[in-house]
């Protein structure tokens, strides 16, 4: 067990060694996080108020009252007295619009939207002015000055024994993050350091002492483990310092976090095993790290991907490991609803180890 | 002139020999394009979003339940809601899996509430691992709770009436003393023909800024490039590297014995790292014809338009080459810097989906101004100032390039 630790550090050490380490393992990861953390964001209120412009040109009494109506936490509400050179998305009330009303004539609201600018928060004041519309014209038909009432309530809430407050958006990016990091760093660098041992010849040397082949595997092994080990150390917990990453029960998401380490471990001795070159082998861990990503929705909510590119998903490793996520961060879930995923993790270890032990070359 | 026509010769000759690298990197971009284009690409119905699994637990079976569930089986509900009726202990269990976007509790009595006008509330509970989907099911069921609540309050007279009638005997039912109420809520209706047949107020919704409308094509059109200017940076940088194996290997020392100059050797490199990387976007255009039927523009200005990012390309990193003392230390930082010119010049996410702070860094990337350039291109217009900026700084970078690399080749 010895000389496996110490052809495992051995890894480690060149891989910490490495010049732009620190890039790779924690800023690119962290501009990632930023930029995909701020873009799903939803635990801030006011980060998530769809910004409207409202230009009302009525001066009766019911241009001001549909304005008042539109008012909610959710709309960034911002009165203009002319249509702005630049706004996301714009409501025009005619000046017509009371004499309109009282003459029961048939009108139309402009609603304008930039094209490029955000689709949910169009949706959000969209549905908004809609509300405002049924609530005027309920207003009208009463006609007995009574005021709009709410009679049903709408109660929202998440399932029992989950969650009790909205998960950040960098809950849901961190773990992604997590997923396709140890995947880009692990295959890369593991990739790299079996193929350039084994041309150097230091696999040769290594065999010359008292190691034996299978203690050499192991150390390789053992390596690219503690590889993606610790790019998630990293992440975790520079998300717990500066993000309240919340990752539900820590001890299975730490496992989920091992069993995925040992299935790209593997895949990583394969590619090194397999290819020869330095560039080929970052193209195609970029290339299997990326096709991985996406199909599991590290990069976006795999909600919005289709059902067919879905169930094609499954074939990613890095699909299960998000789905044991899932279900451990947001759903309070115990080892017997994930340890189904953790066996399809151990299902790819067992196949990419039995491909990288056939295909595993001391020399070329 | 000869002697760079000689090496580029031979560099070409050299990558067909073995190709796998350049294909792989060249693949990427196709494949990338193809997932995201699929994902993100309009779907026939003009959906974006995928069906949003619902399941409603009705514990009032009666008429408002009833009238809710008819409109969510209505057409155009169909095509955004995907409706599930399951009881209360399926539909937690099932929630509570993540099986669906949300679940709805139709209470009891939800109906005998109404008629009497008086407060109900339905309970809408959310899977928390999406982020979007649930959010549509909220609004649309927060203008149903206010549509619903307009209707009771125009009708609650009636209702009440109805209400009574329903808990009278038979024979004490008399339809002169209905009468009046009829009357009313005729009128009523008729006014409320006038309010709602056509429709009092109307939405006409208007986009601005906008070019096309947005279709499958065009998705896979705007992702493409974004991600070939990516690989470009990466190809390219891979053939540039060249000069630096040649310094190490001895190859470069053996050259300069030869009657070349240290300038002809440099645009040498320069050049055929410029022309390979103009092939690989023509590959990579040809791909995005036959695979996405991309649509490209003029192919005349993209042509031109390439040719100077792959210039400037070229140029960046003989300069970058000149001061990296190996090949390792190229490969270790020529990678970041094309990931983080990737991640805000809008390769990864669209510039106007960073953070606001971030999106002026995104100016001084190679990325932002090609993809910009190809937008302009493939809307018929010639991309003048992308141009400009491309070629201006391209020829810069050369210069410095020419200069410093000619003290790393003599030195």
């Amino acid at each position: 067990m010895k000389k496996i630790w110490h052809i495992a550090f051995l890894d480690i050490k060149i891989m910490v060694k490495d010049k732009v380490f620190f890039f790779w393992t924690l800023l690119f990861p962290l501009v990632f996080i930023f930029i995909f953390g701020n873009l799903y964001k939803q635990d801030d209120p006011s980060a998530q108020q769809a910004a409207l412009a409202v230009l009302n040109k009525d001066t009766g009494q019911w241009g001001a009252y549909f304005v008042d109506q539109i008012k909610s936490p959710g709309i960034a509400l911002q009165e203009v007295n002319e249509e702005p050179e630049q706004y996301n998305r714009l409501l025009i009330i005619p000046t017509d619009f009371s004499k309109k009303i009282a003459a029961k004539e048939a009108q139309q609201l402009v609603f304008k939207k930039r094209d490029g600018a955000n689709v949910q928060a169009a949706a959000q004041a969209e549905t908004r002015i809609i509300q405002a519309i049924a609530k005027t014209i309920t207003r009208l038909i009463l006609n007995s000055g009574s005021e709009f009432r709410n009679i049903i309530r709408l109660k929202t809430q998440f399932p029992e024994n989950t969650l009790t407050k909205i998960p950040s958006g960098f809950d849901h990016v961190i773990p992604g993050t997590m997923v396709q990091f140890i995947m880009m760093m692990v295959l890369i660098y593991g990739g790299i350091v079996v193929m350039t041992d084994r041309k150097r010849g230091i696999l040769s040397r290594i065999l010359f002492s008292s190691a034996s082949i299978a203690q050499l595997w192991g150390g390789k092994f053992l390596g690219r483990l503690m590889m993606g080990l610790l790019q998630s150390l990293i992440l975790i917990v520079t998300g717990l310092l500066f993000f309240n990453l919340n990752l539900g029960n820590i001890f299975l998401s730490l496992l989920n976090i091992f069993f995925f380490c040992i299935t790209v471990a593997s895949l990583s001795i394969l590619i090194g095993s397999l290819l020869n070159k330095e560039d080929l082998i970052v193209g195609v861990s970029v290339l299997t790290a990326n096709i991985f990503a996406a199909l599991a929705g590290c990069w976006w909510p795999i909600e919005i991907v289709p059902q067919s590119i879905r169930t094609i998903g499954k074939i990613s490793p890095a699909y299960w490991a998000m789905d044991a996520f899932h279900q451990v961060i947001f759903f309070n879930k115990g080892l017997r609803d994930i340890y189904s995923n953790f066996i399809v993790l151990l299902g790819y270890t067992l196949v990419f180890t039995l491909l990288a032990v056939r295909f595993f070359k001391i020399k070329d | 002139m000869r002697r760079i026509l000689l090496i580029f010769k031979n560099d070409v000759k050299r990558r067909f020999k073995s190709p796998v690298t350049i294909v792989v990197l060249l693949l990427i971009p196709i494949i990338m394009t193809g997932i995201i284009g699929a994902i993100f690409a309009p779907k026939e119905d003009g959906n974006q979003l995928p069906k949003i699994k619902l399941l409603v637990v009705d514990k009032d079976k009666n008429i408002a339940s009833k009238m809710l569930l008819g409109a969510l089986d209505s057409k155009e509900l169909k095509e955004m809601f995907q409706v599930t009726v399951v009881d209360e202990t399926e539909g937690k269990k099932l929630i509570s899996k993540g099986k669906a976007s949300a679940l709805l509790i139709i209470p009891e009595k939800f109906s005998d509430r109404l008629i009497k006008a008086e407060e109900s509330e339905l309970l809408l509970i959310k899977n928390p691992s999406q982020q979007f989907l649930p959010t549509v099911v909220e609004e649309f069921m927060n203008t149903f709770t206010i549509i619903i609540s307009g209707f009771v309050q125009v009708f609650e007279p009636e209702l009440k009436t109805v209400d009574s009638l329903i808990n009278m005997p038979v024979e004490q039912l008399s339809i002169v003393a209905l009468t009046p109420m009829m009357e009313k809520s005729k009128d009523k209706i008729v006014a409320l023909k006038g309010y709602l047949s056509p429709l009092l107020l109307q939405l006409k919704e208007e986009t601005t800024g906008k070019k096309e409308k947005k279709t499958a094509i065009n998705v896979f059109s705007y992702v493409l490039p974004g991600m070939a200017i990516m690989f470009l940076l990466f190809i390219i940088e891979i053939f540039v590297r060249d000069i630096l194996s040649e310094r190490e290997d001895g190859k470069l020392q053996r050259m300069m014995f030869a009657p070349l100059k240290s300038m002809e050797f440099i645009s040498a490199r320069v050049i055929s790292a410029w022309l390979m990387g103009i092939a690989v976007f023509l590959v990579m255009v040809v791909l995005g014809i036959l695979l996405f039927n991309i649509s490209w523009g003029n192919y005349f200005f993209l042509f031109v338009f390439a040719a100077a990012a792959c210039f400037w390309i070229a140029a960046f990193f003989a300069l970058l080459n000149s001061f990296f003392k190996n090949r390792n230390q190229a490969g270790a930082f020529s990678a970041p810097i094309i990931m983080v010119f990737s991640a805000f010049g809008g390769s990864i996410i669209q510039v106007d989906q960073l953070p606001a702070g971030l999106r002026w860094i995104s100016q001084g990337t190679l990325n932002h101004w090609f993809i910009k350039g190809a937008g302009q291109i493939s809307n018929g217009l010639f991309p003048t100032l992308p141009f400009a900026v491309i070629l201006l700084t391209g020829i810069i970078l050369f210069l410095l390039a020419a200069k410093f690399l000619n003290k790393r080749i003599t030195v």
